[in-house]
């Protein structure tokens, strides 16, 4: 598969993403940090701020490349997902730098992004205002996500009505339409039966086949073993090791399982 | 694209990354906070109408049972104010809870997080045009009819606009790092009731405080809304300048502390 995937991409190595010593650092907030209460008797008994902080992520330094797909592999708390966020543009380095294209296609936890009281339709509307799809792209583009999605009479009833798993499927239906530069996928493909699961799998090769960079954060060490062509372990927020898919994922198994 | 400067110790945060159709974002912003707002209501957009209907009655047998007022057409009077007011607090108040209100979107996806604010602002012009439809009801009963000054409401509106857009900036950023700021913003908004001409008229407050008056942005386009259309004349030069000065040096104000707060949401959501 890895091969298949060299050959079909267009530029051996473009590099899509760069990442320069790269680091986020989150502040870890008490209720009182967030009253004027809070402040106010802080500024009064001159107590400095609870400055508690959070590297989640240090000295990053990545290049990912088009037609990659990417396995980010580490324990609870190692930084797969703020790497995931930073790479989205949601989350801005807190030191060194990061470069990244304009249409990137990030599927954060999706359940987050569609909206409950919204139907299937609409919430279509909403992502594609919300990824920078231009309306007549997006509406052409309709009946391709409402097949793809399977959801029938579902998809014009609020989607608070949905199972996880039709979530799921409008999340990533509306997430590879695009063909993005980057499809971001966080721990999104467990779900889903196996007949979604395996046509998802055949649309993330036809993405990768059409020159766009995947990077999947999941802990099923499987399904990253048999999808990605690089796997990158991190561990407390750096980056331990980088490389052959098959190599990270033994090295994380005999790390930590 | 933005290729960054992979060196500089400070990367320029929130640089112009976001690419998307402004109009299309603002307006599947505006749709959403319009479904949701009347997804179980039966009477949908009429509560729009009766919330201020319910008030014109109210303070009309107020002021024309109780207190006798002798202002002639009243009912008009407290319509012209009470729809800004009531404008300007909602479109205020939702405009500062946005941000938290939308944390997930912005959160997962990078979109420019100024648009939240702005939208939600944007959202509340639809109940305005209903409330203003009202007005123009009411009016024919009492026998004001439009005329050309009313050309001045929709400069007046937009001037309106964009410093509530200024204010809900502000106050939405703060409010993220500092979760009181909705409790201050209702407060004010309760003091914005008694300090706007609603239920009294503009020439009832003394000399020496007309000037500051003008200054009040809600209370400028009340007086000038009143003018133009129960005594059909044009806004004073002078009222139309300060609502200006005011929206402006609300908005560009509003931005820079939005700007200045904006790296900090992601820890603080």
């Amino acid at each position: 598969m890895r091969h298949a995937v060299a050959r079909q991409a267009p530029a051996a190595a473009e590099t899509l993403v760069q990442t320069v010593a790269a680091g986020v650092k989150y502040r870890l907030l008490s209720d009182d940090d967030l009253t004027l209460r809070g402040r106010l008797s802080r500024m009064i008994q001159r107590t400095p701020a609870s400055r508690h902080e959070f590297w989640a992520l240090r000295e990053v330094d990545l290049k990912f490349n088009r037609g990659e797909v990417v396995g980010l592999v580490g324990p609870n708390g190692s930084g797969k997902s703020t790497l995931l966020r930073m790479v989205a543009g949601v989350i801005e380095p807190s030191e060194g730098s990061i470069q990244r294209p304009a249409r990137i296609s990030a599927l954060l936890e999706p359940t987050g992004v569609l909206n409950a009281s919204l139907s299937g339709r609409q919430n279509a509307f909403l992502y594609a205002a919300l990824a920078a799809i231009p309306r007549t792209e997006m509406a052409a583009a309709m009946p391709a996500i409402e097949e793809f999605a399977e959801l029938g009479a579902f998809f014009d009833v609020p989607v608070r009505t949905y199972s996880s798993g039709m979530l799921a499927r409008l999340a990533f239906s509306l997430a590879t339409q695009f063909r993005p530069d980057v499809l971001l996928v966080d721990e999104l493909l467990s779900v889903g039966d196996e007949h979604f699961q395996k046509k998802s799998y055949f649309r993330m090769q036809k993405l990768i086949g059409k020159g766009s960079l995947v990077v999947v954060v999941s802990h099923n060490l499987g399904f990253v073993e048999s999808t990605c062509t690089r796997g990158i372990l991190l561990s407390g927020g750096r980056v331990e090791a980088d490389g052959n898919v098959g190599q990270i994922v033994s090295a994380y198994r005999k790390r930590y399982a | 694209m933005a290729p960054t400067d992979t060196h500089s110790p400070h990367p320029p945060l929130a640089a112009p990354r976001w690419v998307g159709d402004t109009r299309f974002l603002l307006s599947q912003i505006v749709l959403k906070d319009f479904r949701i707002r009347y997804r179980n209501m039966s009477l949908g957009v009429f509560w729009s109408v009766l919330n201020p209907l319910v008030m014109i009655v109210l303070l009309t047998f107020i002021f024309t049972q109780v207190f006798v007022s002798t202002i002639p057409n009243y009912p008009l009077v407290i319509l012209t104010g009470l729809i800004p007011f009531n404008f300007f607090t909602l479109a205020w108040s939702t405009s500062t809870t946005s941000l938290i209100d939308n944390a997930s979107l912005f959160k997962r996806i990078p979109i420019r997080s100024e648009m939240i604010p702005i939208a939600v602002v944007m959202a509340n012009v639809l109940h305005l045009g209903v409330q203003l439809s009202l007005l123009v009801v009411i009016g024919l009963f009492y026998g004001v009819y439009p005329n050309w000054y009313w050309l001045w409401l929709p400069v007046l509106w937009g001037m309106e606009l964009i410093c509530i857009m200024g204010l809900g900036l502000a106050t939405a950023a703060l409010h993220v790092v500092i979760r009181d700021i909705r409790y201050v913003v209702e407060s004010i908004n309760t003091v914005m009731f008694w300090l706007v001409p609603i239920f009294y008229t503009f020439a009832m407050v003394p000399d020496r405080f007309k000037e500051l008056y003008q200054f009040n942005p809600v209370s400028a386009l009340v007086l000038a809304s009143r003018l133009v259309i129960l005594e059909h004349r044009h806004p004073p030069e002078t009222l139309v300048w300060k609502l200006a000065l005011v929206s402006i040096l609300s908005f560009v104000c509003g931005l820079a502390i939005f700007r200045r707060l904006q790296p900090r949401f992601y820890s603080y959501l």
